[in-house]
């Protein structure tokens, strides 16, 4: 496999993870930076563990989880009470914060830049099974009781309220999760990028995710399978000439649609209809299907 | 003392631009629930459409202010056709999102076709020279007075037009209660395109002041004062005219301050930490009510 096969895998990986932390929020009805402010902490921690405190990666990895989970959660607790346009346009604030704060930090390069970062030999089946882990993790909250009420938050608020949902609790639960799994993505991406800067972790990344999440789905976990290779392979597959423009497709890719298909390339109708098709097979293998 | 009084100086100016973007985005809040976060990418086209007219014209100043203005108008309207449905929809969240659509889209084009990529720098003669005004203690330039005197000046005229003529009392209307508007008869689809039209010219304003007091302009500038002015927008009260402006002002001679007092990039953070922070105490923000 060629080394910039690999890269672009581990990149892919690293964005699915990243726009399922979106998606995690959105199910709740907010569209939450959060995960790209944990994305620097996480990205930074690892690329500085792996380096110059000779920590193993896989280890690194539980650290940057870690400290997602502490810094998204005092955030959380705030953002909890804001909703749609307020939390998308405040929580951006998170981004310029650390920026400013990693840019002043020394011992992590600073303005100039933390470079050195060591490869790492199993990077790509790691990514992938961490893919494969939150994936199904994800999955399994989605259809969960709390995952129905988060959905439920972001459907109606108040039936939600008066069917006993604890909305702050829920929102902090949600919002914290996913900036876990931002900082996990971030540890990745560092680790295959092996060259940081305040920048990298900044307002295009946002961007990025954002086409990411809507061209793919955004209710729905499968989508982000099929944008994420498609639109970061997209310097692959567009004509030479062409690829400079990455940013300008992206940004037509998310106005289209918004505006023509809004729900995505795969939307919940397609899933509802595909576990269906499952139903129906378990069926005609002779088992008892128990209808929800 | 008579550097703090330039640093407040600057802060007015800095101010008085970004009180002009937030007007143009609570404007178009109000009258069409659009919450546009290329607004200020439209005044970063608009100076660089208005700069290549002038290296074009031989630095003819009259050519260039035009070329600004109308831009913003031109680009502004066009950029009203891709919120229609969205509306209908209510959907203020997405139209965030579009708008930051068309905000990667304008930032790419700029950074493309205009100068290869390279900042544009203004003439100095669009801002009188550099000459200096002395008032005591106290020293200001050209660039200043313009860009204060005209901030005023176009506020002045946006409260008479919203309030002392039929198209400006149409758009309050809809910002009120859209339906009963339209019961009343009054044009959806017209009255949305003389918001667009009015925060346009508001958009090409801000990009002759830009020019005048920055004096360059690069294709990174649209993100920096979107992200700024949406912020200031939300800490003031969305949609909250007034109350965006007295923010706008107050925050520029802040961060002016900011920048002059604190280390490194420390005023960037203490700037963002600052209004999240009040933006998180006070969802509606400092002058919104509770709907």
């Amino acid at each position: 496999m060629s080394a910039s096969l690999q890269l672009y895998l581990v990149f892919v990986g690293a964005y699915i993870l990243l726009v399922w932390a979106f998606y995690i929020p959105f199910r709740a009805g907010q569209l939450y930076n959060g995960p790209v402010y944990c994305m620097a902490i996480g990205g930074y921690f690892a690329a500085y563990a792996v380096t110059n405190l000779s920590i193993p990666f896989f280890v690194a990895v539980i650290g940057s989880a870690i400290l997602g989970a502490v810094f998204g959660f005092f955030p959380a607790l705030g953002f909890s009470r804001t909703v749609g346009v307020v939390t998308a346009v405040a929580s951006l604030a998170l981004i310029f914060i650390i920026q400013a704060i990693i840019g002043n930090l020394g011992f992590v390069g600073g303005a100039k830049g933390f470079w050195g970062v060591p490869k790492i030999g199993y990077l790509l089946p790691f990514t992938w099974a961490l893919v494969l882990v939150i994936g199904v993790l994800i999955y399994r909250l989605d259809h969960s009781r709390m995952g129905r009420a988060i959905e439920l938050i972001g459907i109606d608020p108040d039936l939600a309220r008066s069917m006993g949902v604890n909305i702050r609790r829920l929102t902090v639960f949600a919002l914290t999760v996913s900036s876990v799994i931002g900082a996990v993505a971030g540890a990745v991406y560092a680790v295959n990028l092996r060259t940081l800067r305040p920048e990298t972790f900044g307002f295009s990344v946002v961007l990025t995710a954002a086409a990411m999440l809507f061209l793919g789905g955004r209710y729905t976990l499968w989508g982000t399978l099929i944008a994420v290779p498609v639109l970061w392979g997209l310097p692959q597959w567009l004509p030479t000439e062409a690829v400079s423009y990455t940013n300008f497709i992206y940004g037509a890719v998310l106005i289209i649609v918004l505006v023509t298909r809004p729900e995505g390339i795969v939307t919940r109708g397609m899933e509802r209809w595909a576990r269906g098709l499952f139903a129906r097979l378990r069926d005609k293998g002779g088992e008892p299907v128990k209808t929800e | 003392m008579s550097v703090f009084a330039a640093q407040v100086i600057n802060g007015i100016v800095i101010g008085s631009i970004y009180a002009l973007i937030v007007l143009g985005t609570n404007l178009l809040v109000v009258v069409r629930q659009v919450v546009h976060f290329g607004y200020a990418h439209i005044v970063m086209v608009s100076m660089a459409i208005g700069w290549l007219a002038l290296s074009h014209t031989g630095e003819n100043l009259v050519v260039g202010i035009v070329t600004i203005l109308l831009a913003g108008i031109a680009i502004t309207i066009l950029t009203e056709p891709l919120f229609r449905r969205l509306v209908e929809r209510k959907s203020f969240l997405e139209t965030v999102i579009v708008a930051q659509g068309v905000a990667i889209i304008l930032t790419d084009v700029v950074s493309h076709f205009f100068n290869k990529g390279v900042p544009m720098s203004f003439p100095q003669s669009l801002y009188g020279g550099g000459g200096m005004v002395r008032l005591g203690l106290v020293s200001f330039t050209w660039a200043n007075v313009y860009v204060v005197a005209v901030g005023i000046l176009a506020v002045v005229l946006l409260v008479y037009f919203l309030y002392r003529t039929r198209q400006g009392r149409a758009i309050r209307a809809m910002a009120q209660n859209t339906e009963v508007a339209r019961v009343l008869g009054i044009p959806f689809g017209k009255t949305g395109i003389y918001g667009f039209a009015v925060a346009g010219i508001l958009a090409g304003i801000v990009g002759v002041l830009m020019a005048m007091s920055i004096g360059s302009v690069s294709a990174e500038l649209g993100d920096s004062y979107a992200v700024k002015g949406m912020i200031l927008v939300l800490f003031a009260g969305m949609g909250n005219l007034k109350g965006g402006l007295i923010s706008a002002v107050f925050m520029g001679i802040a961060e002016s301050m900011a920048i002059y007092y604190l280390p490194g990039r420390w005023s960037q953070a203490v700037f963002f930490g600052v209004l999240m922070l009040v933006i998180l105490w006070r969802p509606q923000g400092l002058f919104g009510s509770r709907t």
